[in-house]
């Protein structure tokens, strides 16, 4: 039992030392912290205190200097913020220490923070999508009358049209663009509402409502068009609303040493000149591909070949449409004079047919198929950094429905584009559409971008 | 006949599988959006890593196209390091998003944003896009203060051992031999620089701040009106006065900016124009980082000393 006793003391005691001893590590380790916090906050304070003093020199100089205040250019910066240790960077730098501290802070103060949660729901507003507005305001001259209400080209002012963009990503699979666009202030249309997700390496899949990548022209939005107005042979073969179209759509980068995408879309087939048929099930079906080779630095050629197949609602039964189109597309933009100085060359022919069918009460007289054919090509040329003059040539006839005649247009482009989020462009048009008179057309455009407007494709 | 358009179907998958197939052999692949990015890689990383850039040095990373080529590039890339801080804004998220590839998108190991160690300068006190293209998160041009390139080397070295963990050492020893020899450079430059401690120079851009900041040179006056508009003759004029004023005989400007505006303020205030690469590749002669501040520094002394 003695034994027993002395055990139980002396397990009891040595427990106790090592308890001891740990209490000890631990309360030495914490002196040492104070110690090095006291240390450091003795260093921000000699710190602050010589910023405070270096920033009263700056400010007395400052007052008795106007030249550096240029249009604003320095005092917009906030380059009096207190240094703040930025916690987890590494310092091995041996450069001289004011230089190292003269960082500002790194940390969202509360009050910056009280700004970016809504008031009314406390929630923060970090999520929110990008939103941007795009204005297009138009002036006209026609040098035909006005007396044809429905022209879409006619002397006087307008909105061409208002567009509201929203983007964001859903959650780690889907990001979401929706476009909203009024036209001439009335005619309210979402032009856009989509998801994409990025299902493996190479494949991504898109749902919901786009232009459709048909050619290179028709998935542009108004306010990306290279000329103010959309080439003829779109206008004629898609109409006003282009190849809008709500489907699915698979996109696949082909495994090729150069960049080779091919597109596959499944569409409601709604379009007013080629997909209107009468049925729920009758899909449209188009195919794209788009390829594009560096043929140096500055240079790219881009070749696509598009086919679209559906069916139309003409005569009594629903008959096929097809579209088929090709692009060629150079251009050309100096590496380091990317600033000031393009050039870009780009071609679409666009080819058409749609089966009419028979007519009720013609027994059996099958209606001519509609067939229609145009091209464009036009050269964009920046000069400067500000500055863009363009050309275009437009046909559209080499086949054409029946009771249409061929059109030609001639025209020309001088844009002023002052920064990435304005513009003004004058344009002339000469249109030979063989009526009575040629057509001559001035158009003046202000296109204008507010908010986080994302990049546009190449 | 049906013999033939299978050997055909054959040759053109086996060629898909190859092209497919080849990039599996090689190192790990790591795209970085501007050369110096590539350069502080390349340190680390040697041999285990292949690296490309998308733009060159000579380049100017604010106007940059979206070429679908450089979408080509990022698909097969198992690393993406970009500078941030939006100087990249215009171009790469419609890259990252044309890219199709889940490994470098955001928030995934293969997307590495290297400001995410930086302490940034010049943050806009005011964000308005009357103030011309100002990045609200501070001035992205921090690889011309050499501290920078420390920080952003550890932080590669500690990502490219996260990717290939068989290899963390090999990358430890490249990024201490970097670091240890910057170091020294640093000490160099700043004892070399020491003469220019309080210069005032007029600069076309704020590319400068970082590497002014460190060398203790002060803007005079700014080229452009504000960021990204190019100079009026009304703003020339006015910068003319401030360069009097100042006494200030030199003027800065990175080389892929136009010379109109700097020759015409040299001719009115009779000063010397310096252009400079404000990265990696800017100029044939700098190949590596360090290289970049050794031509800086070279030309700086030879212009002013």
């Amino acid at each position: 039992m003695k034994v027993l006793y002395i055990l139980l003391i002396i397990i009891f005691s040595s427990s106790s030392n090592v308890w001891s001893a740990s209490e000890a590590i631990q309360i030495n380790e914490r002196i040492k912290i104070l110690e090095q916090k006291i240390q450091n906050t003795k260093e921000l304070e000699g710190e602050i205190e010589s910023l405070k003093n270096r920033l009263e020199k700056f400010e007395k100089k400052s007052s008795n200097t106007e030249t550096q205040d240029l249009n604003g250019q320095f005092p917009s910066y906030n380059r009096t913020r207190q240094p703040q240790t930025f916690p987890g960077a590494p310092v091995t730098d041996l450069g001289p220490q004011d230089i190292q501290n003269q960082f500002p802070s790194y940390n969202r103060t509360p009050q910056s923070q009280s700004f970016e949660r809504s008031t009314a729901t406390g929630f923060s507003r970090y999520f929110n999508p990008a939103i941007s507005a795009n204005g297009l305001l138009l002036g006209t001259y026609r040098s035909e009358d006005n007396a044809n209400p429905s022209a879409a080209t006619k002397t006087g002012f307008k909105v061409q049209e208002v567009e509201l963009q929203a983007t964001a990503n859903v959650d780690n699979y889907l990001r979401a663009n929706l476009v909203t666009a009024f036209e001439d202030t009335s005619t309210f249309e979402i032009e856009e509402f989509y998801v994409d997700a990025v299902l493996t390496r190479d494949f991504s899949v898109r749902l919901g409502k786009s232009y459709n990548n048909f050619g290179k022209h028709n998935f542009l939005h108004q306010h990306q068009f290279p000329f103010i107005d959309a080439p003829l042979v779109n206008l004629k073969i898609f109409g006003d609303e282009a190849l809008n179209e709500s489907g699915i759509g698979i996109n696949y980068l082909l495994p090729l040493p150069w960049y080779s995408e091919l597109i596959f879309n499944v569409l409601e087939g709604d379009n007013e000149v080629l997909l209107n048929g009468t049925s729920n099930n009758q899909f449209g079906y188009l195919l794209h591909a788009k390829n594009l080779w560096e043929l140096s630095e500055d240079t790219t050629v881009e070749a696509s070949g598009s086919f679209l197949f559906g069916k139309n609602g003409a005569g009594t039964e629903n008959n096929s449409s097809f579209a088929a189109g090709g692009s060629l597309t150079l251009k050309w933009i100096p590496s380091q004079k990317a600033r000031y100085q393009q050039v870009e060359w780009q071609t679409e022919y666009i080819h058409s047919e749609r089966e009419t069918g028979v007519n009720a009460g013609l027994a059996a007289i099958p209606n001519p198929d509609e067939q229609r054919a145009g091209i464009y090509s036009y050269l964009k040329y920046q000069f400067a950094q500000n500055w863009w003059a363009q050309g275009r040539f437009d046909y559209y006839g080499f086949e054409k429905a029946l009771g249409e005649k061929d059109q030609y247009r001639l025209s020309g482009l001088v844009g002023f584009v002052p920064s990435e989020f304005s513009a003004v462009r004058v344009q002339y048009n000469y249109l030979d559409d063989k009526l009575a008179r040629d057509e001559h057309q001035v158009l003046l455009q202000l296109n204008f971008t507010m908010g986080s407007h994302p990049a546009h494709n190449y | 006949m049906t013999k033939k358009i299978k050997t055909i179907f054959l040759m053109a998958v086996s060629v898909l599988c190859f092209f497919y197939s080849a990039p599996a052999f090689a190192a790990l692949r790591v795209v970085t959006t501007t050369e110096d990015l590539a350069a502080l890689t390349k340190e680390i990383g040697g041999n285990e890593v292949q690296v490309e850039t998308l733009i060159r040095g000579y380049q100017d990373a604010h106007f940059i196209a979206a070429k679908p080529s450089y979408m080509f590039r990022l698909n097969r890339a198992d690393l993406l390091i970009y500078q941030g801080m939006e100087l990249e804004v215009g171009w790469l998220p419609l890259l990252i998003q044309g890219a199709r590839n889940p490994d470098v998108m955001v928030g995934k190991l293969g997307h590495l944003n290297a400001s995410s160690v930086i302490e940034p300068i010049e943050i806009p006190q005011i964000l308005d896009r009357s103030m011309g293209d100002i990045h609200p998160f501070g001035n992205p041009h921090y690889l011309l203060d050499p501290a920078n390139g420390i920080h952003v080397a550890r932080l590669i070295a500690d990502r490219l051992a996260q990717l290939v963990p068989d290899k963390k050492d090999f990358f430890q020893k490249g990024l201490e031999n970097f670091t240890e020899r910057l170091n020294a450079k640093i000490l160099e430059w700043g004892q070399r620089m020491e003469f220019l401690k309080g210069l005032k120079v007029t600069a076309y851009h704020r590319s400068w701040s970082y590497l002014f900041r460190r060398f203790g040179i002060q803007y005079a006056a700014l080229i452009e009106v504000v960021p990204g508009i190019p100079p009026t003759p009304k703003h020339l004029v006015r910068v003319v006065d401030a360069m009097k004023t100042e006494n200030t005989k030199l003027i800065i400007q990175a080389n892929y900016f136009e010379s109109k505006s700097a020759k015409f303020l040299a001719t009115k205030t009779g000063s010397q124009i310096l252009s400079l690469p404000v990265s990696v590749g800017g100029v044939d002669e700098v190949k590596t980082y360090i290289e970049l501040f050794d031509y800086i520094v070279a030309h700086l002394e030879r212009k002013l000393k």
